[in-house]
């Protein structure tokens, strides 16, 4: 009889469940995401002790793998836990890393997860923008496909050291907040106040990038390949007049 | 003048200059600072062009003493001119910086006076943001031609990339076109820089080997990120092989970190430029790119892309591609044995797959339909591989009508259509059905198989095609 299994939707939850049911070969592990499954699905109880046993395992087949592995689990895709666990039955069964075998689906999907997650957490770093929202506090609202906040929180607290910043995640309603030199966390928002629009350097901005477009270059496809419709709601630069 | 009407000014100013990289320093924040660099480079926004910004891509100034044919802040113009002092371009980056908008700066000027009072305008600029508000992002230096080398070392102190411009690809277009300008004020400069760069590289290594040095004792940064330049394209008569060539050599005798290559838009009003209604040579600039990148990460050499009897890139065809279709003796080659160089010269396989294809095959024979699967582009790369002697392509390496297909595809799709059409009809016996499966190389190439077969009816197939 084959189990199903459900955790508690975070990383070290997902960990443990797959720790569970490594070894019963049709075992499944549903994202809380989904809801009720038409199966019964026994929840696991987080460990945080199996998490690292899970983590070491996965260094030993290459040190990188955990982090690759957590950032295909930011990508939020459906039934991601059950490739995940076939995927590292083979790594482990083979002693090696099994990302690099593309040419198996499983193994694609969760390593095609992986890069669209790492490619959105790297766009970001760029995307982002803040308005001054008083004194040395800065503010911004990014939807990103994947659930990237916690791959870029080091970026912004190091990068910004003197200005305080809270980054809104406004699809999944949880924010970044950076307060040097206390640190960074992510914290979720019961709701989300509209941050103001401009501050002092907005429009400067908006009219520098018109100015620097080659009008006999102009390729509008071009650029919507780089920045999507989708993320501009939040760019100034591509907000109207 | 107001501050924003200054910025549009001379961001409109340097929007001739391509390049905007970030890339090529790694900056840890000062601790309690502003900024940060970042190796990879991070690309802020994009522009109408589809250009990115990642820098505030600005000129000091854009009047000029110079008056060199093809520039747009040439003397001669008539137009409106500005200049930022240094503190409103520092406060400016710093402001821009902040809200996350830019990762730094990319200042070049017209020549106010001489290149070295410009020069120095510029190093104030710098010297506001590194040290008076420990500005650790990125910083492009454009350096002067015919700057005094003193002043290019400390540019290069507070700078992370440097770049001096060649502009003209010859001496000849240099005299032609910007007669202000002598090669040795261009060159002197990236000697300097390379000198300095490499010193800077080698104290590096020595520090790193002794124990116990602090980052104060570790040496001062010399254009960490290296030096560039950038030269036109299409406004001198300079061919590709022209190009390519002294690109090659500015590489090898200064150690450039990119060569950057920019269409020319008609601005110049010279005799011997192109007159403004020519269109700009995107696709051409394109090609000499995809030239560039052959040399630096794919082995090749221009003397293989190029010669005296075909001085120019194709256009219709990108350069490998081009390669590979004069070289049939060379192909197909077989995936699971070649080595990584020569999986390099497969047109539709980049780096990126050619290292996946290593080590995915480490676990196991791969075969053709793996291949898409590990991101080769199989539109291209069918006719020029094998997998376990697999041939997938529905033409050789060598077949006359290959280059047609990879050019537009068009003869292929209705050529398919066509023997599918026949096949259908009963009428194969007329036309040689096209083979729709693999095919052994040795089957296809051998005893007069399926595709010597199809040679014999290919101009008659290609006028159907066209």
């Amino acid at each position: 009889m084959s189990s199903n299994y459900t955790y508690d939707g975070s990383w070290e939850g997902l960990l443990s469940a797959v720790f569970r049911a490594y070894r019963e070969p049709d075992a499944a592990i549903h994202n809380p995401r989904d809801g009720v499954t038409m199966f019964a699905a026994v929840p696991v109880e987080t460990s945080p002790e199996q998490a690292e046993r899970l983590t070491r395992g996965m260094e030993r087949l290459s040190p990188a793998m955990p982090m690759f592995v957590y950032r295909a689990f930011c990508a939020e895709y459906d039934g991601f836990e059950t490739d995940l666990l076939e995927s590292l039955r083979l790594g482990f069964r083979q002693n090696a890393d099994p990302f690099w075998q593309r040419q198996l689906p499983y193994v694609r999907r969760v390593a095609e997860a992986e890069t669209k997650t790492g490619r959105e957490a790297h766009r970001f770093l760029g995307l982002v923008r803040f308005v001054n929202a008083g004194g040395n506090l800065y503010a911004g609202d990014i939807a990103p496909d994947c659930n990237i906040l916690s791959l870029i929180g080091d970026h912004f607290y190091d990068r910004f050291n003197d200005q305080r910043i809270i980054l809104r995640d406004t699809k999944r309603r949880t924010a970044l907040i950076s307060e040097p030199p206390n640190g960074w966390w992510i914290t979720d928002l019961p709701d989300l106040p509209p941050l103001p629009e401009n501050d002092a350097f907005t429009e400067m901005w908006k009219g520098y990038t018109v100015a620097l477009a080659n009008p006999e270059r102009k390729n509008l496809k071009l650029q919507q390949n780089f920045v999507p419709l989708k993320h501009r709601k939040n760019m100034p630069e591509f907000r109207g007049p | 003048m107001d501050l924003s009407h200054k910025l549009e000014i001379l961001g409109a100013a340097a929007r001739y200059d391509v390049s905007c990289s970030s890339s090529g320093t790694e900056r840890a924040n000062a601790g309690g600072g502003l900024g940060s660099a970042v190796a990879c480079g991070i690309c802020h926004s994009w522009a109408a062009d589809g250009r990115c910004i990642s820098l505030l891509k600005v000129l000091m100034s854009n009047a000029c003493v110079y008056d060199c044919a093809y520039c747009a802040n040439r003397a001669s113009l008539d137009k409106e001119r500005a200049t930022f002092t240094p503190r409103e371009l520092a406060d400016l980056t710093i402001d821009f910086y902040r809200r996350n908008y830019i990762e730094g700066l990319f200042l070049s000027s017209g020549v106010v006076k001489s290149p070295d009072y410009t020069s120095e305008r510029m190093m104030q600029a710098l010297e506001i943001l590194r040290n008076e508000y420990k500005f650790g992002g990125y910083i492009h230096i454009k350096i002067i031609p015919g700057t005094d080398g003193r002043l290019v070392d400390k540019l290069s102190l507070l700078a992370d990339r440097v770049s001096c411009n060649i502009e003209l690809p010859s001496s000849g277009s240099l005299n032609r076109f910007a007669p202000q300008k002598l090669p040795e004020h261009i060159f002197a400069p990236m000697r300097h820089i390379k000198h300095g760069h490499q010193q800077f590289l080698e104290d590096g290594r020595k520090t790193r080997g002794a124990a116990g040095l602090t980052k104060i004792q570790a040496p001062p940064k010399f254009a960490p990120a290296g030096q560039t330049t950038q030269m036109i394209i299409g406004a001198s008569p300079d061919t590709d092989m022209t190009i390519l060539t002294l690109a090659k050599n500015l590489y090898k005798r200064f150690s450039l970190k990119r060569v950057y290559y920019s269409a020319y838009i008609p601005l110049g009003t010279h005799a011997e430029l192109p007159p403004p209604e020519t269109p700009v040579p995107l696709t051409r600039e394109h090609r000499i790119y995809q030239a560039d990148w052959l040399m630096r990460f794919y082995y090749f050499d221009p003397d293989e892309l190029l010669d005296e009897l075909n001085p120019s890139l194709q256009l219709d065809v990108d350069p490998k591609c081009d390669w590979a279709l004069r070289h049939p003796e060379q192909f197909p080659i077989e995936v699971n044995t070649a080595p990584l160089e020569r999986l390099l010269r497969i047109p539709g396989v980049g780096l990126i797959s050619a290292k996946r294809i290593i080590e995915a095959r480490r676990m196991g024979g791969l075969r053709l339909e793996d291949l898409r699967k590990l991101g080769v582009v199989m539109k291209r790369a069918q006719f020029f591989l094998t997998a376990n002697g697999k041939f997938g392509g529905i033409l050789e390496p060598g077949h006359e009508m290959l280059r047609g297909h990879l050019v537009d595809g068009t003869g292929m799709a209705q050529l398919s259509l066509f023997s599918q059409a026949s096949a259908l009809s009963g009428n194969a016996g007329a036309l040689p059905p096209y083979p729709q499966e693999s095919l052994p190389m040795s089957a296809a190439g051998g005893d007069g198989g399926a595709l010597l077969a199809l040679s014999g009816g290919a101009p008659a197939l290609a006028l159907a095609g066209r």
